[in-house]
């Protein structure tokens, strides 16, 4: 066992040195400590599952919102919005948020229920990270639809869906 | 030791620059590292920035006891040093004993407790750092940790060990973060984007006369000297930038008034600055319909917080990220039901309109007007104004029920006198959703082999009845109560899906799980169609929130045959050939449904 140890120990040594040697110096520290750690939710490439992209600096309902309005950075997720959706407002009461889209979420969805799933719940799973939330209400012009795309009902304030998070 | 101690200094230094700069293909999310070991994360959460994760990875990875009791909710946790027991729902833990506070309460999700992992990395003295980059978020431990990880693992084997560790590749990560370029966006918020390559700290300030927001990025190498750009737009006149001392590189924004702004770090280093949205003139007026109106100018439109707020009545709008033009001001109306209008900078990113009222008001859609936007809003309450879109919508008709033919049926056959409800998806004004190459649309797909699966089921006995058997649009509410009206035995509804991307394609079927009939119906059906058309297999998906489903009185289930954002699936979907297998292996579902379970 001891001797195991301080050959592991050798090689670890050798590789240290060499992987050293290819630096000049080590990096600063990195500058995320102390600052907030959130997630959005996107679609991912083909499967349809939700994929958490993250973010940091302060999770605000605003930040989550424009977040999902803008869609993803990175390459291989899509967004849960469809083209030219905006925020018009969103109002909380309690642990329920409101949010008032303009007419696109509808005209420009795909359609299919897979991609309603991901747009439904890509939205209800990332406002409902913030712990004082539990359930979204979409509305579109200021009106309760029945649904976005043809199958999810989003008459009634909808809770987060687990469910639709890619495992890993 | 103190040999031992060196090596596992420059391990763990190897492995933090090693784990920062590691290239893999990963996939997004994040990827989680103990040590050089990755973890394999079932779930993870974030609340209010406090990442969770199951507590038995620190079983596993950390070598720690844990003990829990899904019952109670009570969990233990016993490291080296020190022993955590706490509650599920609640932050407060004891650590040896003294009350302490995590950041987040532990939850229950997925059968696993989900404890804070920052707040266990912090008592055990460890680090916990992200790679943004790679999207990696990794504890570095300490000496001791390692060696008791490596006394409590099983395999006997040191828990720091570079064997399988990805290769750093160093060809396209310098080791220094360098700036190469500031890239005037522009936009109606002047987007600007930082090119660094490698991840930077920076700091940055607004200054005041002259106005101009500065960013310092620490520790940033110079590709080469960095022009002064001329902007002149209607927020930025011009960004310089230069080597402010010897480990700091400093970029100002030189600003036409002092504004807030926004930063925010993009994956793969770069930092993309925007300004405030900019908010001018704010007005009221009644249209022709004497609908109140609130228009402002701005150069583009900001979402804005609703609060309506009692005794003295007032709707407060705060538009985020939106700086005032021209200082607060009142505006007085003396309308009716609107008094006065105030506008004023609540915070450097909001702007706040309030509007002191006589009675109740809310917003409900911002049109765009020559160049200006109109906040359209209702005078009531949101209940009011739903009754009143309620109210305004076509009255519910009777559905329209054809029931098939009176025929003589053969009672030997396999579905004899049995009633079905066939629902093609979408129709007329509804189009479903339109494939990715040809452009068909869904209603079209689904319509023959809807039609071509009831003649089917009329061949074996069935009495049929459709919710459209053309290309009509029928309401959501009508379908599950034409089924319910002629007292169907099954509804299936059938439809094509799509989803981003031409990557994702099979068969899927949805069914809502308050009844396990329903699982019943979907499983066979799926089961029968994937079988018998040979295509991929998305299994069944349970769903309570299925508008058709969850009317319907009996056995109902959602079958997506295909993607028609899939361009071969697409192709097939729309073959009459292929069509009719789709009704066969529906058909075999439908028959083995009501063999096994009627």
């Amino acid at each position: 066992m001891n001797r195991y140890k301080e050959w592991t120990a050798v090689i670890l040594l050798i590789l240290s040195v060499c992987f050293l040697l290819r630096l000049a110096f080590v990096r600063p520290e990195l500058p995320v400590f102390g600052t907030q750690l959130w997630v959005v939710y996107f679609g991912s490439g083909e499967d349809s599952f939700l994929v958490p992209e993250l973010r940091f600096g302060t999770p605000s309902v605003a930040a989550r919102l424009q977040a999902l309005e803008r869609g993803p950075r990175l390459p291989n997720l899509n967004p849960v919005l469809p083209p030219g959706t905006k925020v018009i407002s969103y109002q909380i009461e309690g642990n329920l948020i409101v949010v008032n889209f303009s007419r696109q979420l509808t005209e420009n969805h795909p359609g299919g229920s897979a991609s309603e799933l991901i747009t439904v719940y890509g939205l209800v799973n990332t406002l409902t990270e913030d712990p004082s939330l539990d359930y979204v209400q979409i509305l579109v012009e200021g009106s309760r639809v029945t649904t976005i795309a043809g199958h999810v009902d989003v008459s009634q304030p909808l809770r987060r869906d687990e469910s639709l998070i890619e495992a890993r | 030791m103190g040999k031992k101690g060196l090596i596992f200094f420059f391990a763990v230094s190897v492995l933090a620059i090693a784990l920062f700069s590691a290239s893999s293909g990963c996939e997004a999310s994040f990827r989680f590292y103990i040590g050089d070991r990755e973890v394999d994360l079932a779930a993870s959460l974030v609340v209010n920035g406090n990442i969770l994760i199951p507590i038995s990875v620190f079983e596993q990875y950390m070598g720690a006891e844990a003990e829990v009791s899904l019952d109670s909710g009570e969990l233990k946790l016993v490291f080296p040093m020190y022993t955590i027991t706490g509650q599920i729902g609640t932050s407060k833990v004891l650590v040896n004993g003294e009350e302490q506070i995590m950041g987040a309460a532990p939850q229950l999700r997925h059968g696993e407790i989900m404890v804070p992992l920052r707040f266990i990395v912090d008592l055990l003295g460890l680090r916990l750092n992200t790679d943004t980059r790679q999207a990696i978020l990794y504890v570095i431990l300490t000496e001791e940790m390692a060696d008791w990880i490596a006394s409590r693992d099983q395999s006997g084997s040191v828990g720091l060990q570079l064997p399988g560790f990805p290769e750093p590749d160093f060809s396209e990560l310098p080791d220094t973060p360098v700036l190469k370029e500031i890239v005037f966006m522009g936009g109606p918020r002047s987007r600007v984007f930082i090119d660094v390559q490698g991840f930077t700290a920076f700091h940055s300030f607004l200054l005041t006369n002259p106005d101009r927001m500065v960013i310092d990025l620490p520790g940033v190498e110079l590709d080469g000297p960095i022009p002064t750009q001329e902007i002149n737009d209607s927020i930025v006149k011009r960004i310089r930038g230069d080597r402010f001392d010897e480990q700091t590189i400093r970029i100002v924004f030189e600003l036409n008034r002092a504004t807030d702004y926004q930063i925010n770090r993009w994956p793969d280093g770069g930092l993309e600055v925007e300004f405030n949205y900019q908010m001018g003139s704010v007005g009221y007026y009644r249209d022709e319909e004497q609908t109140p109106r609130i228009w402002f100018e701005a150069n583009e439109q900001p979402m804005f917080r609703v609060q309506l707020l009692p005794s003295p009545m007032r709707l407060v709008l705060d538009f985020q990220y939106t700086t005032l033009l021209d200082g607060a001001r009142e505006i007085p109306v003396g309308d009716s039901t609107l008094r006065a209008i105030r506008v004023s900078q609540n915070s450097p990113s909001v702007t706040r309109i309030v509007l002191d009222l006589e009675g109740p008001m809310i917003p409900v859609q911002v049109e765009e007007i020559n160049g200006r936007y109109e906040i359209i809003l209702f005078e009531g309450t949101e209940e009011e104004y739903q009754a009143l879109l309620a109210q305004k919508a076509p009255e519910p008709e009777e559905p329209e029920v054809v029931l098939p033919v009176e025929r003589e049926i053969d009672d030997s056959l396999p579905l004899a006198h049995r009633m079905i409800v066939v629902d093609p998806g979408h129709g007329g004004s509804d189009p479903g959703t339109i494939g990715s190459v040809l452009g068909v649309f869904e209603k079209d797909v689904v319509l023959p082999i809807s039609l071509e699966l009831g003649r089917l089921l009329e061949e074996n006995g069935a009495v049929v009845v459709f919710t459209r058997s053309d290309d009509r649009y029928v309401s959501h509410f009508d379908r599950a109560p034409i089924a319910n009206a002629v007292n169907a035995e099954v509804l299936i509804s059938i439809h094509a899906n799509s989803y981003e991307g031409t990557a994702a394609k099979g068969v899927e079927t949805l069914y809502n799980p308050l009844y396990l009939e329903n699982f019943r119906f979907a499983e066979v059906i799926q089961r029968e169609l994937v079988n018998y058309i040979g295509a991929v297999n998305r299994g069944v998906r349970p769903r309570t929130d299925l508008h058709v489903l969850n009317n319907a009185n009996m056995p109902a289930a959602l079958v997506e045959v295909g993607f028609v954002s899939h361009p071969e699936e697409e192709a097939m979907l729309n073959d009459p050939d292929y069509q009719k297998r789709i009704a066969e292996g529906l058909l075999m579902g439908i028959i083995n449904f009501f063999r096994d379970y009627r």
